[in-house]
Formats: C-alpha cells, structure tokens, sequence
C-alpha cells in the first residue's frame, strides 16, 4: 500500500502533513460559514416571503429593498468580493488572508444564494395551508414557525445542500487567494510547482465529499416527503 | 346569527379595479344551513372571508351574535376566528403532518393538554368516519376523505359557525353527496350554523334552508331555498334554477329540430311548472277531458326541494284556438305557471 502511494502519488505522500491540515482547514470553513451564512440567508429568505404580495407581513418596501440589495451581491464575482471586503474583513476579524480572513466574505457571498433558494422553497408550499391557518386563529409568528418551514423542508434541505456545495467551491476560490484548505493546497502544489498527483487527488476529494453530501441530502429530502 | 351591513370591497390590480362587493348586506340565521350561489368571479369567496376577516372589507360592517367584530384585531381577532370553521375546495391540508396531527394542530396551539388533544382528536375523527386513518398522510387519501380530514380539523376548537368555500366543487357527485349529508348532520346534532359558497345548485337544493344570489359583487336575489325554486325573480337565478330542472337543456335540444316540425303540424309547446301541492294533481287529464286538447308529455321532472315537490313538464298541445285559450287561462288561475314555449302568429296576443 505505502509502496503504491509513493510510486503513483509521491508529492501527496510527501505533502500527507499538509494535505490533512488542508481538509481540516476546509471543513471548519465550510461548517462556520454555513452555521453563519445558512442561518442569515434562511432568514432573509423567510423574509422575502412574507413580505411578497399576499404573504404574512406583506411590505412592498422591504420585499424589493431586500431583493435589490441581495440580487446586486449576487451579481459580484467571488474573487472580485474578497478584495471588496478587505478592508471591513480586516476589521471584523483582524486579518484578511487566511482562514479567518476567508470566512467574513464567504459568508457575505452565500447569503444570496441561500435567500433565494429559502424563498423558492417556500413559495413553493400552499398559500391555502396559511390561508386555513389564519382561519382558525392562529398567529403569524406560529404559522411561519409550525406550518411554512414544515411543509417545506424537503425544499429547504435541497437548499441547503445546494449551499454547502457552493460554499465547497467558494473555500477553493478563498485558497487561490491566500485563504487555505484544500484550494489553497492545491494551487500552492499542483498548480505553481507542476505536482500534477496533488492536483488530481484534490479535485477527486472535492468530488466525492460534493456527492456524499449531496445523496445524504437527497436522503434525507426524500424521507420528509409525504 | 351573522349579519353584514353595506360590505364594500374594492381589488386595485393593474388591469383596473375590481368592485368585488358592492353594498352587500345580509342576515344568516342561528343553526341555519345557508347557501350563496353565483357564477364564477361573482365575489362568492370574498363575501364568505369576510365573514371571518381573512379578507377586511374596505366598508361595512360584519356582527356575529351581536358583536362588530371588524373593530376587532390581533389577538381578540384571532380567539374569535378560533369558533369559526372554515373548510375550502381544495382541503388545504399540512401534507408533512398526518391526519391526526393535522386534526391536533389547532389543539396544539392553544396548548391544550396532550391527553386532552387525543381525546377530543379520538372523537373528531369518529364524528367524520376516519378511524382507520389516523396515521396516514393527506396524499395517501381520496378526496372525500381529505375533506373530512379538513371538517374535523374545523370543528376542533368547537366553533359555532361553519364556512364551506366550494368545499365539494373538487368532488365527484357521490362523494359530494356524503360531504354535504356529514354538514347536514353537524348543523343538525351540532347546531352549528352552515354558509355555504357554491356555483352548483344541486348543493343548494340539497341542503340549504335559504339562499342567497350574488351577481357581480352584489346580492340580487334572497329567498327560502324552496320559494327561490318555485319562483325565481332574477333572470339569473333563473338560469341557475333551470339547471338543477334541466330545462336548459330541454330547451335547447327543443330548439334543435323537433320545434320547427312540431310548429308546421299547428301543436305548440308548452312549459308547466308545478308547486306544491300542484305536483300531485292530475291536471294533464283534467286538460283531455275539460278542453279536448291533444296533450304529449314531451319532457318531465320532479325535484324535491325541503321535502316539497317541484314539477317541470314540457308538453305538446293541439287543438282549436278557444280551447288553448281557455286551458291557459284555466292552469294559470290555478296557480300552475304556464309558458308556450313558441306562439303561432295569430296567438300572439293571448300571452
Ligand atoms: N386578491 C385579489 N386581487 C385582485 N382581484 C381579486 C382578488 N381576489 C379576488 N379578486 C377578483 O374579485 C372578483 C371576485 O372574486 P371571488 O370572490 O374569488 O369570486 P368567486 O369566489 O365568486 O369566484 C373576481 O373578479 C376576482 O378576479
Ligand atoms: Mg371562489
């Protein structure tokens, strides 16, 4: 086995130390900022709904505020957010590379994208189910609550596995500019030194944690579905 | 009892403004089972939310048992909403909850205690004939059953009025027959006060003790649902009326081809409407023997309207001029409403 590895993927083994931190380092980036920016974006997404025309808290000012200021980050390419935000990163964390410095702008960057996969989840449950909700006097606050985030959690863990995928893609794109993890390896090795090994063993990784994920959440999606 | 004073709603879309109620006032009396038909846009499901305040009017006032409860709102609003039902067409059912979590809910919300929910759930579930299916999920029911599903989860808090939107204009007629003896049955044992919205007036026929007609945004027609039957005012309520008899029907296939050919012969066509007692009599003879006229029952019906007969009868009538006359004048003293359906030229002035 060791013979193997050393004759087919001799940097990977060399680098075995790194390699492993750079996966420690990926894992905490992706579960901080899918803990931060999840909780945010699923917010903002309930928001969005029940501030739309017929929703709970219809608000036609904060409903396209909100879809204005959401859709203009969304439309910022990732790398182009980074140097964006150096300056308040700096300020938030104390420094704008490394791990610490890629979670601030990770997190900024998912909000988007989890909102409105939160939104499009939840429009796509029954306004009737409010509607009988409502006529048997129950508040807003428990409808949201016990009835809407319910009846949509098949969509909203599709959302979520959704997220946490593109937030595997982000900490690779975080690493090319002096985030860390695995992106950051991979470049540093695979790309600047010509260690082709490191490269393919990254993106091999990448592909199966991005479809382990994905099956247990479709799992898990399909469980809930009556 | 409910009452709405002068509702006014007005919907502001980008195609213009839609009046959707228009000065609608209307008193439902306690324990009645009361029906609002009307066409399709005619603002039936805005008049029944505004009953509870799903929908606020932008005029008007809504009292139930006395009470004005469009002062109400937020929490007051929401305790008296809680004691009245409301069921829907399309069942509206939580799909991620079963039946009993589903007939629980409201239950659960006011906290009551969990034995007490599985008791009260227990006998919901007995009430509407759903036993067997506590544990299943809303997709894994026919939509009877969904229906029922829906009733019981409206009859958990134990309110004293019913809303039925359209609740069986999902469902075939034999289901719609179960669901409508089931309201019946609650208004019956229950006391509880049914409004019912629909565009069928078989359900009106079936169950109502009045009915209300609402034609663009206002109320035009409002009767005891076997006087709205015998004698619609409305040429509107008399078309919905003529569906339940099929005369609509009739008429039309009589326009089709046998009226021409029956016209030549020199017969006319006449539309007989019996009430009441009317329905019993033998008049059709009594027109042999007392006019000598050629009488052929072209088409006939009878409906039992609040256990009261209505008869439609179409017939084909010959015979000399003086006798026609005198056996029109002779029905419409009785009270038996007669129309020729199509006149010869010379009659013209009998009408
Ligand atoms: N939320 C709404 N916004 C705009 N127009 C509406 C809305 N609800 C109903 N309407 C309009 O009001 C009229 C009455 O609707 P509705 O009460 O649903 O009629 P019905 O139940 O008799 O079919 C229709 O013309 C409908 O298009
Ligand atoms: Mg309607």
């Amino acid at each position: 086995m060791k013979e193997l590895l050393i004759r087919y993927l001799p940097n990977v083994f060399e680098l075995q130390d790194y390699f492993l931190q750079s996966i420690k380092e990926t894992a905490i980036m992706v579960l901080i900022t899918g803990a931060i920016g999840l909780s945010l974006g699923v917010i903002t997404g309930i928001i969005l709904v029940v501030t739309d025309k017929g929703g709970l808290y219809e608000n036609s000012t904060v409903h396209s505020l909100l879809g204005r200021v959401i859709n203009v980050v969304r439309s910022i390419p990732f790398v182009i957010l980074i140097a964006l935000m150096v300056t308040f990163t700096r300020f938030l964390v104390g420094t704008a590379i490394g791990v610490k410095g890629a979670i601030v702008p990770m997190v900024v960057g998912v909000i988007p994208l989890a909102s409105r996969l939160t939104e499009q989840a939840l429009l796509e449950t029954d306004p009737g189910v409010l509607e009988a909700g409502r006529s048997m006097g129950i508040s807003r606050g428990y409808l949201i609550r016990h009835v809407m985030i319910p009846e949509a959690l098949p969509g909203l863990i599709r959302a979520v596995v959704t997220c946490f995928i593109s937030l595997i893609g982000l900490t690779a794109m975080a690493g090319s500019v002096g985030g860390g993890g695995i992106g950051s390896f991979a470049i540093r090795y695979g790309y600047n030194r010509y260690m082709e090994d490191v490269t393919i063993v990254c993106v091999l990784f990448l592909l199966i944690l991005v479809s382990i994920i994905q099956s247990l959440g479709n799992r898990a999606a399909d469980r809930l579905t009556h | 009892m409910i009452k709405l004073e002068n509702l006014e709603k007005t919907y502001h879309t980008d195609a213009g403004d839609v009046h959707a109620l228009s000065n609608v006032s209307l008193t439902i009396p306690k324990g009645s089972v009361y029906g609002i038909v009307g066409a399709s846009g005619a603002g039936k499901s805005t008049l029944i939310r505004s009953i509870n305040l799903l929908e606020k009017p932008d005029a008007g006032k809504v009292f139930i048992d006395g009470e004005n409860i469009t002062l109400l709102s937020g929490k007051s609003l929401e305790q008296k909403r809680q004691k009245i039902g409301m069921i829907f067409q399309h069942f509206n059912l939580l799909k991620s909850k079963t039946v009993y979590e589903n007939i629980a809910f409201p239950l659960k919300y006011r906290k009551e205690k969990p034995k007490e929910i599985e008791k009260r759930v227990d006998a919901l579930l007995k009430l509407v004939d759903l036993e067997d299916k506590k544990g299943s999920y809303p997709s894994q029911l026919s939509g009877g059953q969904k229906q029922r599903v829906a009733i019981a989860r409206a009859l958990a808090n134990d309110p004293n009025i019913l809303l039925c939107d359209e609740a069986t204009s999902a469902l075939d007629p034999q289901t719609t027959a179960s669901i409508l003896t089931l309201l019946r049955n609650l208004n019956e044992k229950l006391g509880i006060t049914v409004v019912l919205i629909t565009h069928q007036m078989s359900v009106v026929k079936e169950i109502c003790d009045r009915v209300a007609v609402v034609e663009a945004g206002q109320i035009v027609e409002e009767a005891q649902t076997y006087e709205l039957f015998a004698n619609p005012q409305k040429e509107i309520t008399k078309r919905f009326v003529d569906t339940v008899f099929h005369n609509d029907d009739v008429e039309r296939l009589l326009e089709q081809d046998d009226l021409q050919k029956r016209l030549s012969r020199g017969e006319e066509i006449w539309h007989l409407v019996f009430r009441g007692e009317g329905a019993n009599h033998a008049y059709i003879a009594e027109l042999i023997r007392k006019f000598y006229l050629d009488i052929s029952v072209i088409y006939g019906s009878i409906e039992i309207i609040q256990n009261k007969p209505i008869g439609n009868l179409y017939v084909s009538i010959g015979g000399n001029d003086g006798c026609l006359r005198g056996a029109l004048g002779y029905l419409r003293r009785e009270g038996i409403s007669t129309e020729p359906l199509l006149l010869k030229e010379t009659e013209e002035a009998i009408g």
